[in-house]
């Protein structure tokens, strides 16, 4: 417990001169956050890239949402929690910056409609997966990495995003149909390439 | 009847609908084998992706990094909270320092030996708070936070997730015979002050929360009248607050 001190000068009229100094002991929650820190920072800066597109961008992200994390550490009830508590801070922070510097929604660019018999027997790989989703408009990424990364269901994206839960399951439908398609026009180029 | 087409055109749609609704398509997935084996290939193409968005190569020395800056948030949190209100009266603090040293004599020349519990009349505490509001909010800010034993806490503020608990010393005596809790419940957060009542004079008399003059703060006494409880929301409409959480007592 941390002291506020109301120092009281007692005199016949008990007058109070209050002056209320908050003194830290920060002991144990520094180890809690450093513990935090040590267990999830990668996971956390793995998400924040994915979204940010950028390492610096994702660094200072995820630099952000521990800060912000280690102030509200009490909101964690649940430490098996953690990791899902501290993705939806880089998701609000992410979303939060980038509605301050742009309209998101407004003006997106549209990726094709969904394109069906695709075929889903193409290798997937970091190097163009990071490729299809830099094409991706990020209307659309981000309800796909709230999808594959945090688990979500389409309400709880909708709920996240501010966004229709019918808007959510287009532009989802649409993402992952780029990213098939993506994907294997890349798996196309490589073998046209290897020939 | 569903086609193969029709399923996999709307399976992610699907997949967020209530099954009652969709008990036909379910009906030709259990019958198609090649939607069986399409459904198959989705999810591993799923469970690829996700392991491919996974594969991030980590800056080196990160951890590193984010220990020091939250090592660094710490260290500058640590120091005195103090207003700005409280900085710019520096000269002031000057004059009333000097007329302290002038009124020392008075009160040394007054002062007789008591060893008798120190009271505070609860109106001059309340308005002391309130004109140190800032400083009591600021419990609120802080980053350290510990959950409260809600044990000792009766009633309606059990519904509060009273947290980031802190001492408050009424005197120059060592101890925390009081207590500042920061809360946070639904839309409203603020700060929830309980003052043992043998240490006020004219202490709230109610056990249903009074609003005080500045509307944000209420008062009322635990049904024991073993504390007085002084409750400032900083944020969210102050009457619907305690219309929420007292009910029918206000």
């Amino acid at each position: 417990m941390q002291i506020l001190h109301i120092g009281g000068n007692k005199t016949g009229q008990n007058r109070l001169s209050l002056t209320v100094n908050v003194s830290m002991d920060t002991g144990s929650s520094e180890l809690t956050a450093a513990s935090l820190v040590r267990e999830q920072y990668q996971a956390v800066y793995r998400f924040a890239f994915r979204l940010a597109c950028s390492v610096s961008d994702a660094e200072d992200l995820t630099q952000q949402t521990f800060l912000i994390a280690c102030r509200k550490l009490g909101d964690l009830r649940d430490p098996g929690r953690a990791r899902s508590w501290l993705f939806s801070i880089v998701r609000n922070l992410f979303l939060k910056l980038r509605r301050e510097s742009q309209n998101m929604v407004a003006g997106i660019e549209q990726p094709e409609e969904v394109v069906e018999d695709v075929s889903l027997d193409i290798p997937v790989d970091s190097e163009r997966l990071e490729q299809a989703l830099a094409t991706l408009p990020e209307a659309f990424r981000v309800p796909l990495l709230l999808y594959y990364f945090e688990d979500l269901s389409y309400k709880e994206i909708a709920t996240a995003l501010e966004v229709p839960a019918g808007t959510v399951m287009s532009r989802l439908a649409r993402a992952k149909s780029h990213l098939r398609v993506a994907l294997g026009d890349a798996e196309q180029a490589g073998l046209a390439e290897r020939n | 009847m569903t086609s193969c087409s029709e399923l996999r055109a709307k399976w992610d749609v699907l997949c967020s609908t209530e099954l009652d609704s969709v008990a036909e398509d379910c009906s030709h997935l259990r019958a198609c084998s090649e939607c069986q084996q399409w459904l198959q290939q989705l999810r591993h193409f799923d469970s690829k992706v996700s392991a491919a968005l996974a594969d991030v190569p980590i800056p080196e020395g990160l951890e590193a990094r984010l220990l020091a800056a939250i090592e660094s948030e710490s260290a500058a949190a640590a120091p005195v909270v103090e207003s700005p209100r409280r900085r710019s009266f520096t000269g002031l603090r000057v004059l009333l320092t000097l007329s302290a040293a002038i009124l020392l004599g008075l009160v040394w020349w007054l002062s007789v030996p008591d060893n008798s519990p120190v009271t505070f009349e609860f109106a001059e505490l309340q308005t002391r708070l309130q004109q140190d509001y800032s400083q009591v909010a600021a419990v609120e800010a802080l980053p350290v936070a510990t959950d409260l034993d809600c044990a000792t806490v009766e009633g309606e503020l059990r519904r509060l997730r009273l947290h980031d608990p802190r001492g408050l010393q009424l005197d120059s005596v060592a101890g925390s015979d009081a207590a500042a809790y920061a809360f946070r419940y639904k839309q409203w957060s603020g700060v929830v002050i309980a003052i043992p009542t043998h240490r006020l004079q004219n202490g709230p008399s109610s056990t249903a929360p009074v609003s005080g003059s500045r509307q944000r703060s209420f008062a009322w006494q635990s049904r024991d009248q073993q504390w007085a409880y002084v409750c400032y929301v900083n944020s969210g409409p102050a009457e619907g607050f305690m219309r929420s959480v007292f009910g029918s007592m206000v």
